[in-house]
């Protein structure tokens, strides 16, 4: 009877240690639990509101009312993937065990690319794979053509020696980001740190630090450095389009303030924000924007999309000829 | 009722703080050499935590503790250098919904307490004192995308209150049970209980947004960037039960359970967790 006291006592009082201290469980598969958690999480902590022109009450007002106790999980999922959407940022999911929500940013413009029309008519059928650069000639031996899909983390100085050195004496690079949805943006300070002789201011960041709307931290400077060893400053074309997202869109950014690369094509996705991620009370995942990237002017716009500074459109009605890369290679050759 | 409890609590750990004018004068004048231990220990831990900046649920799980200490204890003063890491693995199941989370936890602590030999006799021993801890847990929740890991510290000072019985048998004792006798040996052991309650409660968490802007204005990601530190933010309360069997040569055994609960202060991304670990210690006598 006294060690079961002993042993009562150890677990009351551990017990009470856990309840004193930690607030109440969550968890809770209740619909309008889990759409006022998202839509308040979004409130507090989205950073594109205003330059979006979204008003995020009358989004509630419009889709809280489609939420009831008796639906079910797959229609509070589209009323909440509804809700999303109004973001307008390919940087924004829910994510539940049956379904996945994205915006389709890349459909917003008309398709630019593809890249079977390039291998049969432009590229060697033995073209070079250099990490995660595709890449040969065109135009003779005039022009280098660096294909750059997906910010994987993969660029180093091993692969990017061997592409600059391989196109050391060609007239300008093409660099072709069309379709190329982001990934890390290491990538881009190790790409642009090739083009450039000096230190490089290149845009400004900032982050939500507060609920409020406009609550962001003070603008931090993000500088380019010149690589140290092999650079390439011949005239470079970068392709951009819809689908030049995020990371993307972070180095179209970059290359308003770099003067030997022309941005070419179509106005990139955007996704100058930084996404999130966080976690519903029913165990959905989500994520969307909470910082701003801004223009060397502090302008937050560009998340809309970066403009090129020369357009160009693909021709679908001939499937011999990329147009866009046809006047990226004008522009260098002539 | 919360902050009743906790009242009476702090107000208990005040007084044992205050009432150490009452230590036993001799304390300091002893020449004895007191017993110093090198420890290690090894064992289980149940634990939970949430941190609301990503997610309102617990997660939960189980791991591995080891710990690794220098201890001097005797009946007038017990202190202790302690390094300890717990390791696991928790998730979290809603329906049909789960995520998992890696959860890596290192405490290095200090503990010093005095005895009050006036309350104390043969069989009890109470003593007080305090204890410095510094806690970091490192995580990964991939399924939280880009604040897929998650690192705060938590920085304690304690005030402790111990109280230790001397359950030793200190002759043979003969038991019959059906035909069997079985002889039980002396033997020397204690079996001790500690309550720390924590009264400056101090942590370095992530900024408002959680994730940082590093990574993207430098190819340098600077893990601790937006990071601030806050003083006298949280709550936190550990025990211990300690079973020590001393051993003839000098060394000793004990199993311990121990519990650790904590949670940061602030309402917007605070961080709750409790642990409770079970250990087998080994104490190897050095002096």
């Amino acid at each position: 009877m006294k060690r079961f006291s002993i042993l009562f006592s150890i677990l009351m009082i551990t017990n009470s240690c856990e309840q004193l201290i930690l607030d109440d469980e969550l968890v809770s598969v209740d619909p309008k639990t889990n759409f006022d958690y998202l839509w308040n999480e979004c409130n507090t902590k989205y950073a594109y509101f205003d330059v979006k022109n979204i008003d995020w009450n009358q989004v509630y007002d419009q889709y809280s009312p489609l939420i009831s106790s008796e639906m079910s999980q797959d229609s509070l999922f589209q009323v909440m993937l509804a809700m999303l959407l109004e973001l307008k940022d390919a940087h924004t999911n829910l994510v539940s065990s049956f379904n996945i929500s994205f915006y389709q940013i890349d459909l917003v413009g008309q398709d630019n690319f593809d890249f079977r029309i390039l291998e049969e008519n432009y590229l060697p059928s033995n073209y070079y794979i250099s990490g995660p650069f595709v890449h040969d000639f065109l135009s003779g031996e005039e022009v280098g053509y660096i294909r750059f899909g997906s910010f994987s983390g993969d660029v180093d100085n091993v692969n990017l020696d061997f592409v600059l050195d391989r196109y050391r004496n060609t007239k300008g690079l093409i660099l072709d980001l069309r379709e190329n949805g982001g990934g890390t943006p290491t990538d881009m300070f190790r790409l642009l740190s090739r083009f450039i002789d000096q230190r490089t201011l290149i845009y400004y960041s900032r982050i939500k630090e507060g609920p409020g709307k406009n609550d962001f931290s003070t603008p931090e400077a993000a500088y380019i450095d010149p690589h140290e060893g092999l650079r390439y400053n011949k005239p470079i074309m970068m392709l951009v389009d819809r689908g030049t997202y995020s990371a993307g869109s972070f180095t179209a950014l970059a290359t308003k303030a770099i003067p030997n690369i022309t941005l070419l094509g179509d106005t990139t996705g955007g996704g100058l924000g930084a996404p999130n991620g966080g976690q519903l009370p029913n165990g959905w995942t989500y994520r969307f924007s909470i910082s701003q990237t801004l223009t060397l002017d502090n302008d937050p716009s560009y998340e809309n999309g970066v403009p090129p500074d020369i357009l160009a459109y693909f021709d679908w009605t001939d499937l011999s000829k990329d147009e866009v890369l046809d006047a990226a290679i004008r522009q260098i050759v002539n | 009722m919360k902050g009743f409890f906790l009242l009476l609590m702090l107000i208990f750990a005040s007084l044992t703080t205050f009432s150490q004018n009452e230590l036993a004068d001799d304390s300091l004048k002893s020449k004895k050499v007191k017993p110093n231990y090198l420890t290690l220990g090894a064992g289980f831990h149940a634990s939970k935590f949430r941190d609301i900046a990503t997610s309102p649920l617990f997660y939960e799980g189980l791991g591995t503790v080891f710990s690794l200490s220098a201890l001097t204890s005797d009946d007038r003063v017990e202190s202790e250098f302690a390094f300890q890491n717990l390791n696991g693995i928790h998730g979290v199941v809603v329906g049909n919904e789960s995520a998992i989370s890696t959860f890596n936890q290192s405490i290095l602590s200090y503990s010093y307490l005095l005895s009050f030999r006036k309350i104390s006799n043969e069989k009890w021993n109470f003593k007080a004192g305090a204890m410095l801890n510094a806690l970091l847990n490192v995580r990964q929740n991939e399924s939280l995308f880009n604040n897929s890991f998650g690192l705060e510290s938590v920085n304690t000072l304690f005030v402790s209150a111990q109280a230790k019985r001397d359950i030793s048998r200190s002759k043979l004792v003969v038991k019959k049970w059906l035909f069997l006798k079985i002889k039980l040996k002396p033997k020397e052991r204690d079996i001790s209980f500690r309550f720390n309650v924590g009264v400056v409660n101090n942590n370095l968490r992530n900024g408002y947004a959680y994730l940082n802007q590093s990574w993207i204005i430098s190819d340098d990601s600077q893990v601790l960037d937006g990071y601030k530190y806050s003083f006298f933010s949280g709550t936190r309360l550990t025990t211990e039960w300690n079973y020590t069997r001393h051993l003839t040569n000098g060394n000793a055994i004990r199993f311990a359970f121990n519990t650790d609960v904590y949670s940061t202060g602030n309402q917007l991304d605070k961080f709750e967790a409790a642990h409770y670990t079970m250990k087998f210690i080994l104490l190897f006598r050095t002096k």
